[in-house]
């Protein structure tokens, strides 16, 4: 059941409305054939909607998508061979494993000879076919879980959707779920397009992730690309922890310093390039304590309070109140290690590369 | 539910003082409960079915009885009609409610809520109240005939014999498949269908590979109840004249030949045999198939927009069938205000004396129905709460079979009640009087009571699952004893479930007839439903018999509103909405 003809999704100017509210607006995107791609974003941001288009539910959207080559803006959903994987699985009830999975394969009027191997075939790739006579009710969520990819799957779509699939599983099956998807997809070199609110499941899976928010694409790269160099506060924000701290940025007479001042009245001499309105963002694990002042150089220095230490296990994150601003700073935790305590003075270091500035 | 037992023992433990009303007091409680539920529903029931299976001269057991039934021509062709007229009735009320809940479930238009609840009116009226007033619209010399006569020459037989007892029936019953496949149709997960359009179904196929089977169970159990209702109804048959049926049968073997006639107890058996045999289907349609709850995210079919041509396709339809549904109402409002109906598509003229007369003359049916209907329910939502408070809040012994045994009311058809009364209660005289259980109305109310205890009973038991247990523990924790919670806090709660427990045990006893016809002594002591059985008899007496049913439709339609009320607003305030 490999798939070596991989083929691409164009999105084209799309937009969508309910009504009044317009869920999706001017989406633009480029998924490579073969690829594995992500779209995360908070519930509302509009990535069930986006894949649901692409599949053909909702209203019919604005713009164009385009699958390999085929415009399927118009065509119904049975007319695209999509492949889609429903948050609740959403096997049938009535039918046996065996009956749900033949579904797609008779609806597409495959030799009846055929199908009964196909079935097998795709449970066997899933780990399943032991359990080809049972209805789903008698299923762990696991198992539905994989059924429901046997399902579509079995019917070779073009490209593949999944909707949040593992948000009805528990902690551990999740992480072995997103391997055994992974796997697959990277066997059967299947266009797959996953949505999730899970930043974790899109990083460790993703070739490439769009993130959104409230209908419009934030950004566009692989995970890390996104984690390192955020383009925004949300994205900065929504992947990751941050800290972000606005203010305005400007030049001193020869051009050559950059001051960052805060309304809280933080100033700071920045090497970074803006002007006007920005923000700093740095990560908690990039922030250092510093135990001598004088310690690091080529870097940004705060000074502050401790208002709060958490203990993480791997981490120990330290809460810095540094003129009003909160920072938090994350310091891998080691047997013996000595920490600062609430009410601390201490100086925090970033180093300027691991500091970046964005236009608000 | 173990983890609350152990927290009740562990209360036990410390609330000594209080432990003794706490350990006897439910137990007691569910003794009375059971013992008047034993001799008002058990023993009768098993009376009739014993002397069903009794030689009337010898009392020695046998199924002779039984032989004799089926050995008389009458009997025979009652049996088949019976079992004829209620698998039509199945088949006509699925025709009238399956359009109606298909397209109210799976396209957008305007009116969809409003058809639902006119395609619920059917229920706030007696079928045996329409059943003379539709024959004045399909009879044979009814408007319809009259006009198709006149037009084109030619006549149907709506009305005819069996014909009109399954018309009646199944424009008065479809509601049932309509409310229950209508649900079945909405619970269907909106995935359910994407999933089949994904894989490529659509049109047809899918609704017949997905959306019908998922909506199966919901049908069976509309279909079945419809099977049952119409297999044990008395009043229509008996007010259309058609007595080779199995429960007009019972009823006229019993007030003709008398109690010790044994054919009417055989037919009783039957009766009750046929009952429990639908509920089972109905069980086993909807065993392991509750798919609504099964299943999670967005809810209800697909529904799309109609063309102009299918709009108009659907409202043709649909206001056929309305018409059709309203018929019984329209002509019995017709009729309790015509001067003189016959041989004419309408009436000659109109008057309201009929209403004079009902009220100068019949105010009695009204008074005893407002007193019987109003004890039995009042009656109903004690035992209810108790029994369901017994069932789903204490660990007491033989609690699911006073479930049990409550709900099997509704297995038992109003004429066996009946005929189980008369044998059980005539030869025991009220204390301190010579007047036979059996004729005093106070029998009429124990009847109407166990007749609709199943009803009061679920509207509690609802109720009840929706007080949390954690508040009773939160009472009992600052110190409240059992009986306290229960009146503080956990009645307080069910309040609104409770009361449309009542109004629905009120509004349905209001216009029972099948039991009391059978327990009505003196005309003096009868209800509503009697008397429009009485006038409805005469030619003279119809126009009354239309107003006093126009009446009854008043009542129980404002109990129905009242109830749905009460409950939409109950959930509002318990914060469930």
């Amino acid at each position: 059941m490999s798939n070596n003809k991989s083929i691409g999704i164009s999105i084209n100017n799309v937009g969508l409305s309910f009504g009044e509210t317009q869920v999706l607006k001017g989406v633009n995107l480029e998924i490579a054939p073969g690829e594995f791609f992500a779209f995360l974003g908070p519930s509302g941001s509009g990535k069930s909607t986006l894949l649901r288009a692409i599949a053909g539910f909702g209203p019919t959207p604005t713009g164009q998508i385009l699958i390999g080559n085929n415009d399927v803006t118009n065509l119904q959903p049975w007319q695209r061979n999509v492949g889609m994987v429903f948050q609740n699985y959403a096997l049938w009830p009535h039918m046996t494993v065996h009956e749900n999975v033949a579904f797609g394969l008779e609806e597409r009027k495959v030799a009846k000879s055929e199908i009964p191997k196909r079935v097998m075939q795709a449970l066997d790739l899933v780990g399943l076919a032991h359990l080809a006579k049972r209805r789903p009710s008698e299923l762990s969520g696991g198992q539905q879980q994989r059924i429901a990819l046997a399902r579509t799957i079995v019917v070779e779509p073009k490209v593949l959707l999944l909707d949040e699939p593992l948000s009805n599983l528990d902690a551990n099956l999740r992480v072995q779920m997103r391997r055994d998807i992974l796997k697959l997809q990277q066997q059967l070199g299947l266009t797959t397009i996953f949505v999730t609110h899970d930043q974790e499941e899109a990083n460790t899976t993703a070739d490439r992730m769009a993130v959104l928010n409230n209908g419009v694409i934030q950004q566009v790269g692989p995970p890390m690309e996104l984690y390192d160099a955020p383009q925004n506060r949300f994205v900065a924000n929504f992947i990751g922890s941050a800290n972000i701290i606005d203010g305005k940025l400007s030049t001193d007479r020869q051009g050559e310093v950059y001051n960052f001042v805060t309304d809280k009245g933080l100033n700071l001499a920045l090497s970074h390039q803006g002007q006007g309105d920005v923000s700093l963002i740095f990560r908690p694990q990039n922030t250092h304590l510093l135990d001598d002042e004088n310690s690091m150089s080529d870097c940004i220095k705060l000074k502050g309070h401790v208002v709060f230490r958490e203990f993480l296990g791997s981490l120990i994150r330290y809460g810095i109140e540094v003129n009003g601003h909160n920072i938090s700073v994350d310091e891998m935790h080691s047997i013996g290690k000595i920490h600062r305590n609430v009410n601390d003075l201490v100086t925090l270091a970033i180093d300027n590369d691991q500091a970046i500035i964005v236009n608000q | 539910m173990p983890s609350s037992n152990g927290t009740r023992q562990g209360i036990f433990r410390l609330d000594l003082k209080s432990m003794h009303s706490i350990k006897w007091g439910p137990g007691i409680v569910a003794a009375l409960i059971g013992l008047f539920l034993l001799v008002v529903l058990v023993l009768p029931v098993a009376k009739v079915m014993y002397v069903a299976f009794q030689d009337p001269d010898s009392g020695a057991l046998t199924i002779n009885n039984f032989i004799d039934f089926f050995n008389a021509a009458l009997f025979r062709e009652s049996f088949v009609n019976s079992l004829y007229v209620s698998s039509m009735s199945v088949v006509f009320a699925t025709l009238i409610a399956m359009p109606l809940a298909y397209f109210t479930t799976r396209f957008n238009f305007a009116g969809s809520t409003l058809i639902q609840t006119l395609g619920m009116i059917p229920l706030i009226m007696p079928p045996f109240v329409g059943a003379v007033a539709m024959q004045l619209f399909f009879g044979g010399n009814g408007s319809v005939n009259l006009l198709l006569e006149e037009h084109f020459g030619f006549t149907i037989p709506f009305m005819e014999g069996l014909n009109g007892v399954i018309l009646v029936q199944s424009v008065h019953f479809f509601p049932f498949i309509l409310i229950n496949l209508s649900a079945s149709l909405n619970n269907i997960d909106r995935s359910m269908e994407e999933a089949a359009l994904n894989l490529g179904s659509s049109g047809m196929r899918l609704f017949r590979r997905i959306v019908f089977p998922l909506a199966m169970p919901g049908y069976v159990a509309g279909a079945s109840l419809v099977f049952l209702k119409v297999f044990d109804d008395l009043g229509t048959p008996l007010l259309l004249n058609v007595n080779n049926m199995l429960a007009p049968q019972a009823y006229l073997r019993i007030s003709s030949v008398g109690i010790s006639d044994p054919i009417g107890y055989v037919i009783s058996v039957i009766l009750v045999a046929f009952s429990l045999f639908s509920m089972w289907v109905s069980f086993l349609a909807m065993r392991g198939k509750d798919y609504a709850t099964a299943q999670k995210g967005g809810g209800g079919l697909l529904r799309r927009d109609l063309k102009f041509g299918e709009k108009v396709g659907c409202y043709a339809v649909i206001s056929i069938i309305l018409l059709f549904v309203l018929a019984p109402h329209t002509a019995l409002g017709l009729l309790s205000v015509a001067t003189v109906w016959s041989y004419s598509p309408l009436p000659d003229g109109y008057t309201f004396d009929h209403y004079t007369e009902v009220f100068a003359t019949a105010n009695q049916f009204i008074t005893n129905t407002i007193l019987y209907a109003g004890l039995a329910g009042l009656i109903d939502i004690v035992l209810g709460t108790a029994i369901a408070y017994i069932v789903w809040r204490t660990g007491i012994w033989g609690r699911k079979a006073l479930d049990l045994v409550a709900m099997g009311a509704l297995a038992i058809p109003g004429v066996v009640i009946g005929i189980g009364y008369l044998r059980m209660f005539y030869d025991i005289n009220l204390p301190f009087s010579d007047v036979p259980i059996a004729t005093w109305w106070g029998i009429m109310v124990i009847a109407l009571a166990v007749r609709r205890l199943p009803y009061a009973l679920r509207a509690c038991v609802a109720a009840l699952q929706q007080v949390s247990l954690s508040l009773e523990e939160a009472a009992e924790s600052l110190g409240a004893g059992k009986w306290s919670t229960i009146k503080r806090v956990v009645v307080p709660l069910m309040t609104g479930g409770i009361l449309a427990g009542f109004v629905t045990s009120f509004a349905t006893a209001a216009v029972e007839l099948s039991a009391t016809i059978m327990l009505v002594a003196k005309e003096g002591d009868a209800p509503l439903a009697y008397g429009i059985y009485v006038f409805m008899q005469s030619a003279a007496g119809r126009g009354p018999g239309a107003a006093l049913g126009i009446i009854a439709v008043i009542i129980v339609g404002l109990g129905t509103y009242a109830s749905h009320v009460i409950i939409e607003r109950t959930k509002k305030n318990n914060g469930l909405k």
